[in-house]
């Protein structure tokens, strides 16, 4: 697939950066390597990037770097979990005690759980997904125990990928898809989308209050 | 990992070790080392060459420091040489003599009155000082300030503040020193620039001081060139 480039110049006018804002993100990791695409063009060389996904990183990066410190940001945009310590064994009464997991999650999860307090990420984030979905107030306790085993079967791989979770619900029958977040999906009338969740977006959202929070046991 | 550390480990003379963890390891004659060293503090006076990775927190090396894999410290002082074949980090690195890199150089601070070479990136918060060097990779920096001495070069320079001068101290001793610096790409916010070669310049301020020949700039809200530079063409975006 084609995708939309733009120019570091251009990108420097669009986004209203400098240049040494620029070099000094992509130092600290926070724009990966790999969108630095180099083209010859009738000038010399020249870098582009792809369009939307630096214009939306940079958006982030504005967004949080008055509350967050440029090395927690570049944790906040990783996609290489296991190397960050801020994000292994989480404690499950640090988040209950940061009301970023609430009571009712934890007592609808507590049937898989054992009894130990550290947490793997993955499991973790699944519950802060069941969380959001209770909170929201848009499905029942039923339907949330079907996502809980939806998001259990599909743990190790939804952290690594940008994946939606789509809800449904068809005469009174809920329905759970968790789908890859770029691919098209069409549902038939009589189905009504209950929940359209960005897992991606839920996860940084996620990082975010475990640094802030400090959610290590 | 989280074993105890040993007091010290002390080479005087000629020997081979294994490695470990310490809280002070001193060469003062030849050393080896056969695998990787953790410590707090390294002394090397005489020769010290490593097999494993190398992790100090303070380093000083006065004598010779050869890497065949990682080195990484939080303070550096560099009196003698230092090559490493692996990725080097150094939050606090001082040069005053010569450090030979084969991959990428992290730091926050690199501090040079001496000379730099390096197969790959530098990414520092300050490069500053009297120096050659040269970098096959991009050399970023937030704050780069250099005075040259001998010949220099960087395939790309990307920064906030980047002032490249030439150094004016040996000028009456050695008046056939060529302090040059080439390059291919120079980008930052504010960029001054002395006897430079480069093709392309793009900047929101840029001065262009003596004895530059720079193919084509682009530049936002300023631009000076000096008589005696070559600017092939300059343009404001």
């Amino acid at each position: 697939m084609d995708q939309e480039l733009i120019s570091k110049k251009d990108l420097l006018h669009e986004a209203d950066i400098s240049y040494g804002q620029l070099y000094r993100w992509k130092r600290k990791q926070l724009i990966p390597e790999e969108w630095f695409i180099r083209k010859s063009t009738f000038t010399g060389q020249e870098t582009f990037f792809p369009r939307e996904k630096i214009l939306e990183r940079i958006e982030k990066i504005k967004q949080h770097k008055d509350d967050l410190s440029l090395d927690n940001l570049a944790q906040l945009f990783t996609k290489k979990i296991d190397e960050e310590p801020h994000f292994q064994n989480i404690s499950l009464s640090h988040l209950l005690s940061n009301e970023m997991i609430s009571q009712a999650t934890r007592d609808l999860c507590q049937l898989e759980l054992t009894n130990v307090d550290t947490l793997p990420y993955s499991q973790a984030f699944t519950l802060f997904v069941i969380e959001e979905i209770l909170s929201s107030g848009s499905c029942s306790l039923e339907e949330a125990k079907l996502i809980l085993t939806l998001l259990r079967d599909q743990e190790e791989s939804f952290i690594q990928k940008p994946y939606v979770l789509f809800v449904t619900r068809k005469l009174g029958v809920a329905t759970a898809i968790l789908l890859h977040q770029h691919d098209e999906v069409h549902f038939d009338s009589a189905s009504k989308i209950i929940m359209n969740l960005s897992l991606d977006e839920l996860q940084e959202r996620f990082k975010q209050q475990l640094l802030t929070h400090g959610g290590i046991s | 990992m989280n074993t105890e550390r040993k007091p010290r480990l002390s080479i005087n003379g000629a020997a081979t070790v294994d490695g470990g963890r310490y809280r002070e390891v001193k060469i003062a004659g030849q050393g080896t080392i056969n695998e990787d060293l953790d410590t707090i503090q390294l002394t090397v006076n005489g020769h010290l060459e490593g097999l494993g990775d190398i992790a100090a927190e303070l380093m000083t090396v006065n004598g010779r420091l050869v890497t065949q894999r990682d080195l990484s410290a939080k303070k550096a002082q560099v009196n003698g040489l230092v090559k490493v074949w692996g990725d080097l980090q150094a939050s606090r690195l001082r040069i005053h003599g010569e450090v030979v890199g084969k991959q990428n150089l992290t730091s926050e601070s690199i501090h040079i009155y001496g000379s730099l070479k390096l197969d790959g990136d530098c990414n520092t918060d300050s490069f500053t000082g009297k120096a050659q060097f040269q970098i096959n990779g991009l050399l970023n920096a937030d704050q780069i300030d250099i005075g040259l001495y001998g010949g220099s070069s960087a395939k790309e320079i990307g920064g906030e503040k980047i002032i490249i001068k030439k150094g004016r101290k040996w000028d009456k001793l050695l008046p056939w020193l060529q302090s040059e610096l080439k390059v291919e790409c120079i980008e930052g916010d504010y960029i001054e620039l002395e006897n430079t070669q480069a093709k392309i310049v793009r900047g929101k301020q840029i001065i262009i001081g003596k004895d530059c020949t720079i193919d084509r700039i682009e530049y936002q809200d300023s631009y000076t060139a000096h008589t005696d530079s070559k600017v092939g063409e300059a343009v404001k975006i």
